[in-house]
C-alpha cells in the first residue's frame, strides 16, 4: 500500500511577491506548495519518501509577472514545439503531419537563441536543427517525429542538462537515421589531411 | 576471405566526416568483410591526429567567438601556405560573404557569433559521440596497448579540450618492444620498403625508427620510436590473414608487400 496521500490546496497564484532567489518562486511559498492554476497538488509523503515532492517544471522556473528569463522563454517555446510534434503524431495524412514538423522546424533557431542556459541545451538544439536540415525537406519518419518529440519533452523537463546527457540524446537521434552534424564539418578536417600531405 | 585490419584513416573517415563520400566507402568496406579488425594502435593514431585537429578546431571557435575569425585563422596556418585553394580558404571567404548575407548559408545563427556557437557545439558534438563510437565499429578490437592510456577527451574549466594523453607513458618501455624485436628479418624488410631518398619527414622518421631497433636491440624502445614506426606497425602486426585496410595505399602498400602482406582501399 502506498504511504502517499494526495491533497489540493486553493492557492491564489498572484498573491505573494516574486523572490529574490534563484528558485524565481514567489516569496513566501515554498517548492512543496507550488503549483501551475491556482489550485496545489502536493505530495504529503510519510515514511521513508519524506522528502520527495514533485513540482511542476513550469512552477520551477515560474517569474513574476513581466519578468522572463531564458529558461521561462525556453519552457514556453519548447512546449509549443512539443506540441507541432505531438499534432504530427497524432495526424494521419502525410501532408499535414508535415505541415507540424514544419512548424517544430521553425522553433529551432529561436531556441538555439537561448543556448546561455547551457552547452547541453544547445548542443541538443543544434543538432536537433541540423537533423531537420539534413533532411533537405523529406518529411520525417513517424519514429523520428516520436524519438524528437520525446527528446524536447524531455528536454522541457531537464533544460539545463550536462554536454555528455545531451550527447546520449543526439545519439538516439542517429540510431532513428537522423544526421545531427552540419554538413562540410567533415570537410574541414580533409583539409587538413590534404595540406599535411603537400 | 581475408579480416580488415583497420588502419586510422577509415577511423577517421568513419567517425569524422559525417555525411562524407569517404564516411559512406569506409562503412560499405567494412560489410564487405565478415571480421573486422580494430587495433589500438589506430585507435591512438586517431586521437593525437584527426580528433586533435577538430579539438583544435572547436578551441579556436572558443578563443575567437567568431565563424569567420577561426575559419580565417585556420587557412592562415603555415600548413595551409602549400595549398591556397583549399576548402578552407573557401570557407573562410564565404564566411566573409555570410556577414553580409547570413541567410544564403546553411549555418545555424543570423551573426558570425551565433555561427561560431554552432560549429563550436558541433564539434563538442562529433568529438565526444566518435569517441563512444570508437570501439563499436569493428568486430574485435585487437592488439591492445597495455603502456597506453586511452582517455576520454575532457573539456575544461577554460573551455577548451583537453586530449591527454595522446602519447604512451613516458616511464615505461614501449609495450609492443618485445614483438617487433623478436623479428629482426621483418624490421630489415619494413626499413627496405622505404624509400632511402624520400624527403618526407614521416619517411626519414620511420627509417630511422627501424634502423635504431635493428642496430641497437638491447635499448629501450621509447615511445617516441613507437610513434615514429607509424605505419609501419600496421604491415608488420596485421594477421596473415588479413588485409590493412586504408585510404593511404601509397604507403601502406610498399610495408605490407614487404611482409608478404597486402594492403587495400575502401
Amino acid at each position: 500500500m502506498s504511504d502517499t496521500k494526495i491533497t489540493v490546496l486553493p492557492i491564489s497564484p498572484n498573491n505573494a511577491p516574486a523572490s529574490q532567489d534563484e528558485t524565481r518562486l514567489p516569496a513566501g511559498k515554498t517548492a512543496e506548495s507550488s503549483l501551475s492554476s491556482g489550485s496545489a497538488v502536493v505530495g504529503l509523503t510519510q515514511g521513508s519518501l519524506a522528502i520527495k515532492h514533485s513540482i511542476d517544471i513550469d512552477r520551477l522556473w515560474e517569474t513574476a509577472h513581466g519578468e522572463s528569463s531564458n529558461v521561462v522563454r525556453a519552457l514556453e517555446l519548447l512546449k509549443q514545439t512539443a506540441d507541432y510534434l505531438s499534432e504530427a503524431r497524432k495526424n494521419e495524412n502525410p501532408i499535414d503531419a508535415d505541415r507540424f514538423v514544419q512548424r517544430a522546424q521553425l522553433g529551432l533557431p529561436k531556441l538555439f537563441a537561448l543556448r546561455s542556459i547551457g552547452d547541453g541545451f544547445g548542443l541538443l538544439i543544434n543538432s536537433l536543427y541540423y537533423a531537420s536540415l539534413n533532411l533537405r525537406g523529406t518529411p520525417m519518419s513517424h519514429a523520428q517525429i516520436d524519438v524528437v518529440w520525446r527528446t524536447l519533452r524531455e528536454l522541457r523537463t531537464h533544460p539545463v542538462i550536462s554536454v555528455e546527457q545531451a550527447v546520449q540524446h543526439v545519439e538516439e537521434l542517429e540510431r532513428c537515421g537522423l544526421e545531427p552534424d552540419p554538413a562540410g564539418l567533415g570537410e574541414l578536417l580533409e583539409d587538413f589531411e590534404s595540406a599535411e600531405d603537400a | 576471405m581475408p579480416d580488415a585490419y583497420i588502419e586510422t584513416t577509415i577511423l577517421a573517415d568513419l567517425l569524422l566526416k559525417p555525411q562524407s563520400a569517404k564516411q559512406k566507402r569506409a562503412k560499405e568496406a567494412l560489410k564487405r568483410f565478415e571480421t573486422t579488425l580494430l587495433p589500438v594502435y589506430s585507435i591512438k593514431e586517431w586521437k593525437a591526429g584527426p580528433l586533435d585537429k577538430f579539438a583544435y578546431l572547436h578551441d579556436k571557435f572558443v578563443t575567437t567567438r567568431s565563424f569567420a575569425a577561426t575559419l580565417q585563422a585556420v587557412a592562415a596556418l603555415p600548413m595551409f601556405s602549400y595549398r591556397r585553394s583549399t576548402a578552407n580558404e573557401a570557407m573562410a571567404a564565404a564566411a566573409e560573404v555570410l556577414k553580409r548575407q547570413p541567410t544564403q548559408f546553411t549555418v545555424l545563427g543570423d551573426d558570425d557569433k551565433t555561427r561560431a556557437d554552432s560549429f563550436r557545439l558541433a564539434l563538442v558534438n562529433i568529438i565526444l559521440r566518435s569517441w563512444n563510437k570508437r570501439r563499436k565499429v569493428a568486430s574485435q578490437v585487437v592488439d591492445d596497448l597495455p603502456c597506453y592510456l586511452e582517455a576520454a577527451p575532457k573539456i575544461g574549466k577554460d573551455g577548451l579540450f583537453d586530449l591527454k594523453p595522446k602519447l604512451c607513458e613516458r616511464e615505461q618501455e614501449c609495450c609492443l618492444a618485445s614483438a617487433l624485436k623478436s623479428r629482426p628479418d621483418m624490421l630489415e624488410a619494413l626499413r627496405k620498403a622505404v624509400p632511402e631518398t624520400s624527403t618526407r619527414r614521416e619517411d626519414q622518421k620511420r627509417r630511422q625508427a627501424l634502423k635504431h631497433l635493428i642496430k641497437r636491440p638491447k635499448d629501450v624502445v621509447t615511445r617516441e620510436i613507437c610513434s615514429d614506426l607509424g605505419d609501419a606497425i600496421f604491415a608488420f602486426f596485421c594477421p596473415e590473414t588479413a588485409i590493412v585496410l586504408t585510404t593511404n595505399l601509397r604507403d601502406h602498400e610498399p610495408l605490407a608487400k614487404a611482409l608478404g602482406k597486402k594492403a587495400e582501399k575502401p
